[in-house]
């Protein structure tokens, strides 16, 4: 039984539900943290997920192959994040500092250690969550999900070049942003 | 290399998309450079520093939302599907029912229009003898006026009014009747 996405996909169209609970057991946690990491908000990637999965289910009947699965997938999950976003810029929400997100169990028992670390997680999360959409996703997906400039091409829809200038882009804000923190913590001096 | 273009390419150099001619150009500007030596490395402890933001878990909750919500989806799709056949079936069932009542219907039309179309044959008889009698009553009389006419061509000598007529030997005579 073939057990790639691809394979479950074709399964899925046949009507066979285990497939796509094993597909969804596959990938709920990356799609999860997709949205988690962009939305900076919990709840509403929780929505994501959920929404994203159904669309999967839905759409198998139609499902070509033309790219990797997860490239698809990550495409779902990247336009309804931008909706969102289009959203809360439509009823000018701000995005709420989620502070009860369970963190996978610390690799060290340091307390100075975790302390750093959180504070690090922390500046980190504020310097991403301040980029540019556009900038945000095309950093999460080439940083968490080792995507190629033109995999992220085809999740966006654009050229590599664009998808190299804006990852380009983003890393100078986020040098601007964390390099300071980095010195600090370092105790560097420039 | 230009310091420009390297500095425009630090990003793609860190993230392996470099063609390998252009990584070992720019590797070895770097190497002599300080100042795109200095952006290159605050960027790769930028970089560096998302590696702290690790995975979170999702909620057990989520799995479940997921399945129900594609459970429901299939029972509104069976639904979808099953209302048209339904209604196909509904109709068939009417079109059956009326149908067949009207089938008979028709069958005792038939009968009564037949026996009426008996009744109206026996009254027909009777009223088409008459219009014919009615119709042919205008040849009668003109067949009465045609046999008048014959016989007075038979008539030798016709008298005029106030003549007294001659029988068949010169004589006068009357004639039965007079025509004018």
């Amino acid at each position: 039984m073939d057990d790639t996405d691809i394979g479950l996909m074709e399964r899925i169209r046949n009507g066979d539900t285990d497939a796509f609970e094993t597909l969804v057991a596959r990938h709920q946690r990356s799609v999860f943290n997709l949205a988690c990491r962009f939305l900076h908000d919990e709840g509403e990637a929780e929505d994501i997920a959920q929404e994203a999965f159904v669309r999967v289910y839905k759409a198998a009947p139609s499902y070509s192959p033309e790219a990797k699965f997860t490239t698809w997938l990550y495409t779902i999950v990247r336009n309804l994040c931008f909706n969102v976003i289009r959203k809360r810029q439509g009823a000018d929400l701000v995005p709420i500092e989620d502070e009860t997100i369970p963190e996978l169990p610390s690799r060290t028992d340091d307390p100075l250690e975790v302390l750093e670390k959180k504070q690090i997680n922390e500046k980190v999360r504020e310097a991403v969550a301040a980029l540019p959409e556009n900038l945000r996703m095309a950093v999460i997906l080439q940083k968490f999900y080792g995507m190629s400039y033109e995999e992220i091409a085809k999740v966006f829809g654009c050229s590599q070049n664009a998808v190299k200038l804006r990852v380009h882009r983003a890393k100078e804000l986020l040098v601007r942003k964390l390099g300071g923190f980095d010195r600090e913590n370092t105790g560097e001096t420039n | 290399m230009h310091c420009e273009w390297v500095k425009q390419n630090l990003s793609a150099y860190i993230d392996g998309e470099l063609g390998s001619g252009l990584a070992d150009g720019l590797k070895e500007h770097l190497s002599s450079c300080n100042s795109c030596s200095a952006e290159y490395h605050a960027m790769v402890r930028a970089w560096e520093m998302l590696d702290a933001w690790e995975d979170v878990l999702p909620p057990e909750r989520l799995r479940q939302n997921i399945l129900s919500d594609v459970r429901r989806f299939r029972r509104q799709k069976w639904t979808m599907m099953m209302i048209p056949a339904a209604a196909a079936l509904i109709i068939v069932i009417a079109a059956f029912l009326l149908f067949g009542t009207g089938v008979r219907e028709e069958q005792g039309l038939l009968a009564v229009r037949s026996e009426t179309a008996l009744v109206l044959s026996d009254r027909d008889l009777a009223e088409r003898e008459k219009e014919e009698i009615i119709a042919n009553l205008q040849l009668l009389q003109e067949r009465d006026f045609y046999e008048s006419i014959e016989t007075l061509r038979k008539i030798d000598y016709l008298p005029l009014v106030g003549e007294e007529p001659r029988g068949e030997d010169g004589q006068s005579s009357s004639l039965e009747y007079a025509v004018t």
